[in-house]
């Protein structure tokens, strides 16, 4: 060995080791510093994703209570329960998280109370201002538990030009849907571009026929399912539910309604194709300013096309979409439910459903229904709520084994039959 | 004791000069010299065995410090997260019971993880030897020191830069009905464009293609290591003795890149052993059951089915299976290199 | 004929190959187009997502694929100023490079114990640390997690880097012990005969002589823990000590996510990695020269 390279190493390595401990250093000082530092109370606070318009209300909350400060760590959905079932095993949860309705996942309100995770939240303001579906999700055994700020309406949107083009009008049942994508293929369009790559839109349409065959047979079905008298696992009618929204998806692709090898088009370019016009309409959880923003010029709708033409066999498909919950082993359980009464405000409360484009589930007077919605006004707030079957389900597994089954349907790997064995088989755990 | 310059007295005697009297002879004793003479030379095993300073070896200590962080923080974590796997544990829960081997009986019968098994094991193979074979043919044409070598290597190595999600999301367009991808097909004449993603069939050979994309920069790096780490005057040696350019890839080149590739194959059959990320951001197991593998079953039953001990005794499996499939791959390569 | 000899030129000098020097510059010149092309398809998907980084989020989704109509910086205001990411580059920076001295420091003397002691001890020593590949990281979550909340380390940087330098230590090994087998042990032996110990030698001789190794293992790993995402959420999610993809991926929600954001934040992550990838590649020549030839 060279004497150059050698004096080189020496130097080389001694700064290696300077400069790992000084970086060492540096991260433990200011990783003390933080951490004695607070004198005010610091609410932590998950929420699935950044929740739009939420930073502006918790800085307008802070500048009002200045001893409060509230931490928002948004993470995305694939991560979410298993990040959050660490920290609350470990004892570390934050005081206010997002979680979901019902039961059907480890994140679900009905799961987290059985394990003693969440604070009764009975005697807060809101509750009396619920809508009967925000309330039915966050319910459990007389505890609520949650609250719910909004749900999401699942529905048909549709591209006008394209309907006037086909010379069609919006179906007002199965048999008229299909009859539309007959004449909407004879004039080169495609009739549902419906961005099935996404997995729980593959369960939408499903679900929406699933919902309205029920509500035919039993109008008081989802009034019983929320207070708790029906579950969807002892429902016989419920399974009958399931075999006739599967039924009636694989007759849609038999009939051609879909674009071709739709397991591979994502959301994002579905609702493009309808806004654009190349196709005429898509079922989609609440998205109506995607479609005026990928085309400012188009004009669109939406509507339910209900199962059998009589206004009977029309329920409107509802999801609770962000329910916060607070931590039942919080240090600041009264400053996180303080929060959360602020949240439910008709102010915030309107505002955050508004950015979201949700329908807010505290009663907000005055809230302008978004014009793309007129399609389904004599529907909403009406007793015509049916229920996205995953809140309501008690089996964490029927929401991804219908995704998986649904795309089988899609892609022509299982018959409605088989399809449905398997979903009803999950329905008891 | 050897002088350090010993390794270049042995390589000298094959230099043998092409003879009139016909190469082909020459070329094949002169090859096998070369690989001999590397081998012998820098064997550790047999360099101590023929009388090197066996009184010099490291001392246990000097592996504590890895060996200690390591014990810690990965060692004792997966030992803890065993004991799971033993019971009925929903992962919310405050009680629990032990059930003993049920688990384990369990994720063995299960229809579902057979699919997950097979998928999990074809991934395996064609990202091993996908990434392998595209980072050695990358490594071997950008080995050369060279401004444009070396611009072109930060290239190929950027898609191993990219966070897999990001890699699946922007690889979901590529392989969308109206991608790119169809484009091209439509422009070769190639007829319909396969399904990609959205097919059962297809779904899987399209995640693995973005597997290998991300992967071949992985062995690229690997094998350009290797390639630095191989004496030139092997390659001059053989070329002297005539050796034709595919001679001396199959005959230099490739034995002595086997730690590299040792290295390499270990690495991306872990990875596809262990495939998670590109799953879940393209297609979630779908369509259908055509794309579920071994790590996304096990999350699935961990976090979301409320089956945390069922998971674990997964995870207790799958440590099982790619331990002793990457044990195996280091064997084998470790012996053909004694045995040569 | 080109082809062939850009394949096979190897670390052989171009000296001793005279004649066709025109033949030979024109096929050069060809095999590097195609090349060049080659690499452009390839990395195509990478520059997709560089240019999607200046675009609204509305232009992606109406067409995720289409050429801008206008650049905007838009995004990256974004996510500099709403994903805080100056601060969490600094985090990113600070955790990759402890972990990443770690990784070569204890891997290249954990795997010189492991190769040159060469008995059972050793043997069962890599064995143990293989094992370290095998097991998933969700499986391991719960008692890491419990781990460092009775450290008190949660929130604190400190433990990811703990972390990624225990995660990591396998592959390390596994690089740094197949080089490590492959290099003559007479230049060890001379530097024991001239009386060194084991630190000197490692230092001297060892350390210049794996440099290629210690690259490999940095470039490698370092990728790893700056792409790496669910742990250090976990570790330091909602911390001051966030790291880049922490902040990046807040823009993934449940139904949406806001990618042009997310394609600026990440345009910005790449940029620290391709400069490091850059001053690697020229320590490798160096480290060559100095150690192997010296």
């Amino acid at each position: 060995m060279q004497k150059k390279s050698t004096k080189k190493g020496t130097y080389r390595s001694g700064a290696y080791v300077l400069a790992l401990a000084a970086s060492t250093l540096l991260a433990s000082t200011l990783g003390s510093v933080s951490a004695g530092a607070s004198t005010t109370v610091n609410l932590k606070m998950t929420t699935v994703g950044t929740e739009p318009g939420l930073t502006q209300v918790i800085s307008n909350y802070e500048k009002a209570h200045p001893g409060v400060r509230i931490t928002v760590t948004a993470i995305p959905s694939n991560n979410y329960q298993s990040t959050l079932l660490t920290e609350l095993r470990g004892g570390n949860g934050p005081d206010i998280m997002f979680v979901w309705g019902g039961y059907g996942n480890p994140m679900a309100v009905g799961e987290l109370a059985s394990a003693g995770y969440l604070a009764r939240l009975n005697n807060q303001p809101w509750v009396p201002t619920l809508s009967s579906t925000g309330k039915s999700v966050v319910d459990i055994n007389g505890a609520v538990l949650a609250l719910p700020m909004n749900y999401e309406v699942v529905s048909f949107f549709y591209n006008k030009m394209a309907f006037q083009k086909a010379h069609v009008t919006p179906p007002a049942s199965f048999a008229q849907l299909v009859g539309d994508c007959a004449a909407l293929n004879k004039v080169g369009i495609t009739p549902i571009d419906e961005g099935n790559e996404v997995g729980y839109i593959n369960t939408l349409i499903p679900a929406i026929f699933a919902d309205d065959y029920v509500y035919w047979k039993d109008p008081t079905f989802y009034q019983s399912l929320a207070a708790g008298k029906v579950s969807l696992a002892n429902s016989a009618l419920w399974r009958q539910g399931i075999k006739v929204g599967n039924e009636d998806y694989a007759q849609l692709f038999k009939d051609h309604c879909f674009e071709p090898n739709s397991t591979a088009t994502t959301d994002t370019e579905s609702v493009a194709a309808v806004a654009s016009g190349h196709a005429g309409m898509n079922a989609m959880l609440t998205e109506f300013e995607d479609y005026h923003a990928d085309n400012p010029k188009g004009s669109f709708g939406s509507f339910e096309p209900g199962l059998t033409g009589s206004p009977k066999s029309v329920v409107l498909t509802m999801d609770p979409s962000f329910l916060l919950a607070v931590n039942a082993h919080s240090h600041y359980e009264t400053q996180a439910e303080a929060f959360l009464s602020y949240l439910a405000q008709p102010v915030q409360a309107g505002y955050l459903s508004r950015l979201s484009e949700d329908i807010p589930s505290v009663r907000v007077n005055g809230f302008r229904m978004p014009q793309l919605f007129q399609g389904l006004s004599s529907l909403i707030n009406k007793d015509q709520e049916g229920y996205y079957f995953s809140s309501y389900s008690k089996s964490p597994q029927t929401k991804t084994v219908w995704i998986a089954e649904a795309e089988d349907i899609a892609t022509g790997t299982a018959t409605p039959q088989q399809a449905t064995a398997a979903v009803v088989k999950t329905l008891n755990g | 004791m050897r002088s350090p310059t010993a390794r270049q007295d042995e390589a000298k005697p094959v230099r043998v000069e092409p003879t009139s009297t016909g190469r082909s002879p020459v070329v094949g004793i002169g090859l096998r010299r070369v690989r001999d003479a590397a081998r012998t030379s820098v064997h550790p095993r047999r360099a101590l065995r023929n009388g090197g300073a066996t009184a010099q070896r490291p001392g246990f200590r000097l592996a504590l410090p890895g060996l200690g962080l390591y014990s810690v923080f990965v060692a004792y974590p997966a030992v803890a997260t065993a004991y799971y796997a033993f019971t009925n544990w929903n992962g919310l829960a405050q009680h629990w019971h032990f059930v003993g081997l049920k688990n384990f009986v369990s994720v063995l019968s299960s229809g579902l993880e057979r699919t997950a098994f097979t998928n999990t094991l074809e991934a395996t193979v064609g990202i091993a030897l996908g990434a392998n074979i595209l980072g050695l043919a990358i490594a071997l044409l950008l080995q050369k020191r060279s401004r444009f070598n070396y611009v072109l290597r930060l290239l190929w190595f950027l898609p191993a830069a990219l966070p897999s999600i990001v890699a699946g999301y922007i690889w979901t367009f590529i392989y969308s009905p109206s991608g790119p991808l169809d484009k091209v097909w439509v422009l070769l004449h190639l007829g319909a464009a396969p399904g990609f993603l959205g097919s059962p069939n297809e779904a899987l050979p399209s995640i693995i293609a973005i597997a290998i994309w991300q992967v071949s920069g992985y062995a690229m790096v690997l094998l350009l290591a290797g390639l630095q780490a191989i004496d030139e005057q092997l390659h001059e040696a053989a070329r002297v003795d005539g050796a034709g350019v595919l001679q001396r890839l199959r005959f230099v080149t490739l034995p002595l890149l086997r730690p590299a590739f040792a290295v390499s194959f270990v690495f991306s059959t872990v990875t596809g052993l262990l495939l998670f990320d590109v799953v879940v951001a393209t297609t979630n197991g779908g369509p259908g059951y055509a794309t579920e593998t071994l790590a996304t079953q096990l999350y699935k039953q961990s976090f979301e089915y409320n089956n945390f001990g069922w998971g674990m005794a997964m995870g207790v499996l799958m440590g099982i299976l790619v331990l002793g499939v990457s044990a195996a791959m280091l064997w084998i390569f470790n012996r053909k290199e004694a045995r040569a | 004929m080109s082809a062939i000899s850009v394949w096979a030129g190897g670390a052989v000098p171009a000296r001793g190959r005279g004649g066709h020097s025109i033949q030979r510059r024109v096929g050069t010149l060809v095999g590097r187009a195609g090349l060049a092309i080659a690499t452009v398809a390839f990395v195509s998907p990478v520059l997709l997502s560089v240019e999607m980084s200046f675009r609204s989020n509305t232009a992606i989704n109406v067409a995720p694929l289409a050429w801008p109509k206008s650049l905007s910086l838009s995004n990256f205001t974004t996510a500099w100023s709403a994903g805080g990411l100056g601060q969490a580059l600094l985090w990113s920076a600070v955790i990759a490079v402890v972990s990443v001295m770690w990784l070569t420091v204890a891997g290249q003397v954990l795997a010189y114990y492991i190769v040159r002691r060469g008995n059972r001890l050793a043997s069962v020593a890599l064995l143990y640390v293989m094992a370290g590949l095998a097991f998933p990281a969700p499986s391991r979550l719960l008692p890491l997690y419990e781990l460092m909340l009775s450290l008190h380390l949660i929130g604190n940087p400190i433990s990811v880097m703990l972390f990624q330098g225990a995660t990591l230590t396998p592959l390390s090994v596994l690089i740094y012990r197949s080089f490590l087998q492959r290099m003559p042990i007479e230049y060890e032996d001379a530097a024991y005969v001239d009386g060194a110990g084991h630190l000197q030698v490692l230092r001297h001789v060892v350390v210049p002589m794996l440099w290629p190794s210690s690259v490999a293992v940095a470039s490698l790993t370092g990728i790893m823990i700056w792409n790496d995402f669910f742990t250090p959420l976990l570790l330091v999610g909602g911390s001051t000590y966030a790291t880049v993809p922490v902040k990046i991926y807040t823009f993934v929600g449940q139904y949406t996510a806001q990618w042009g954001d997310i394609f600026a934040g990440l345009t910005l992550a790449v940029i620290p990695v391709i400069i490091v990838f850059i001053l690697l590649q020229r320590h490798l020549v160096e480290g060559l020269g100095a150690g192997l030839k010296g």
